[in-house]
């Protein structure tokens, strides 16, 4: 009887052992994303695929542009779990606003020192989207893929000529000597245009350097492929602007060899949340008037901004 | 703690005599914490046995949907088989069945341990696990038919066969239970 007894107790020992061993074996639950667009769910090691799509700009992500602050929220999630072994970047997009490329750029550069980073350029991965690109440890891009026009563009239109040809008069009320500096109703002065080219040259010498910072290589070498130049993926890759030709499956596996593992590791994307699923579906396809409205006043914003590290002109086959 | 593992060792090893003793180690603190241990064990089991799943918020979410199962099942079978056993003529005291189908849930508590043995070896499947539940759940089925025989001084084939027909008309009696079986065969399976 006795002995049962001890059977008993030796059983609810073992059991409360077990719990033990299981609270410990059990993963902890992921953070709630904090980023509205979706929620990421990781499961053992593998690599974070992040989307930078349509022109890029500070605040949130649209869906058809990448903000900065969503890019930055995202980073910052995955910053601290260890089961991200790699990011793959994938790049589709002329550039955009500086601050915002820059803001990337610099959370790129921390990231790698934790995280292999590896690019895959898609159609376009020209000036702010190739800043992006040079924080990572290696650049993939397709053949036909457009990137480069490393440089600094700032536009105004002058319709002064118009104006008087149709004899409008525009009154400008200002306080300070350079506040109409980019106005369209005249010419710039020569000291104007220098304030400008002033502007343009610090912010063209700090992509050169960062680029050169990102991809470790000397300025000199990357003054060979700036001044604006666009490249097709193999012209960049002889140009040394890329490191390879492949897509995301190249990517992957970069990932593992840099790791120095043999197995590819999954892939997690950020899931997009039910509800704006469904609110993207509906905006698709009963208000892609609205849709389009949205993107121009997005766009109307970024071309605000009087400096861009941005492609001017698209191309289209 | 001497009381929860005296009833635990009448019930399971000397069922004959567990009316004997019933009143003397009857303890609400034993009868509430054992809710809570099964219900924790059989969750943290599952989770620890789920690949995609195996989160300590999933752990929560599944304690919370067994905690009440585990409240109200012994409860409601206990209540069938009294009712069923009154039926057939038998008498005997629904405190002491309601008192044996409570601590005979214990036996769920070795899913944990189970779990973590299978795990050790890397030999962990869905399919397992739900075969292992089924087998837990006959061995308290079949003691809660000793329990009812020898309570209720039925023959032991024919409180099996109560206990059995009890538990098919609990299965969607009610509703809440229908749920419950649903969603912990996903959580097992998924």
């Amino acid at each position: 009887m006795e002995r049962n007894k001890y059977l008993l107790w030796f059983i609810f020992l073992f059991t409360g052992l077990s719990v033990i061993i299981g609270l410990f074996s059990l993963k902890p639950t992921p953070p709630k994303n904090y980023n509205k667009f979706g929620n990421v769910k990781i499961f053992g090691d593998s690599i974070y695929l992040l989307k930078i799509e349509g022109e890029i700009h500070s605040g949130k992500s649209t869906y058809t542009t990448t903000g900065a602050s969503t890019v930055l929220e995202q980073l910052r999630e995955i910053e601290d779990k260890n089961e991200i072994k790699g990011i793959i970047v994938e790049i589709n997009s002329p550039g955009g606003t500086v601050g915002a490329s820059q803001e990337i750029f610099e959370e790129l550069l921390y990231l790698k020192k934790s995280k292999k980073i590896v690019v895959s350029m898609k159609d376009v991965a020209a000036s702010g989207g190739y800043y992006i690109a040079s924080a990572s440890d290696f650049i993939f891009a397709e053949p036909g893929t457009v990137t480069g026009s490393i440089g600094v563009i700032a536009m105004s239109a002058n319709i002064a000529g118009l104006l008087e040809k149709y004899n409008v008069k525009v009154n400008v009320y200002k306080k300070g000597k350079y506040k109409d500096i980019l106005s369209m109703f005249k010419d710039p002065s020569v000291e104007e245009r220098e304030i400008i080219q002033s502007l343009l040259e610090s912010t063209y010498r700090r992509f050169i350097k960062d680029i050169s910072r990102g991809r470790n290589i000397p300025e000199k070498e990357v003054e060979k492929f700036a001044e604006g130049k666009i490249f097709s993926g193999e012209d960049a890759l002889k140009n040394k602007v890329i490191d390879g030709i492949g897509g995301r499956r190249e990517a992957q596996a970069k990932i593992s060899e840099l790791l120095g593992i043999k197995e590819t590791l999954p892939i997690v994307e950020e899931e997009e949340n039910p509800l704006d699923k469904f609110f993207n579906v509906i905006n698709n396809k009963f208000l892609g008037n609205v849709s389009r409205d949205f993107k121009s006043i997005i766009l109307e914003e970024i071309y605000k901004t009087p400096i861009l590290l941005i492609m001017p002109n698209s191309l289209r086959i | 703690m001497q009381k929860f593992i005296n009833n635990i060792y009448l019930i399971w090893f000397i069922p004959e005599e567990f009316k004997y003793f019933w009143a003397e180690y009857r303890s609400f603190f034993s009868e509430t914490s054992l809710y809570f241990l099964v219900a924790f064990c059989l969750s943290l089991a599952t989770a620890l046995n789920s690949s995609s799943f195996n989160e300590i918020g999933i752990v929560t979410f599944l304690f919370f949907l067994h905690l009440p199962f585990m409240y109200f099942f012994p409860k409601l079978l206990a209540y069938f088989l009294d009712h069923k056993a009154r039926e057939m003529g038998a008498e005997g005291d629904i405190r002491i069945l309601l008192s044996f189908c409570k601590y005979s849930l214990v036996i769920f508590m070795l899913s944990c341990p189970f779990v973590i043995f299978v795990k050790s070896f890397e030999y962990n499947s869905s399919g397992v696990f739900l075969l292992f539940i089924s087998f837990l759940s006959l061995l308290y089925f079949f003691n809660v038919a000793r329990g009812l025989s020898l309570l209720y001084g039925l023959e032991r084939s024919l409180a099996v066969k109560l206990v059995l027909s009890s538990v098919l008309s609990l299965l969607v009696l009610p509703f809440f239970f229908f749920i419950y079986y649903i969603v912990s065969l996903f959580s097992i399976l998924l």
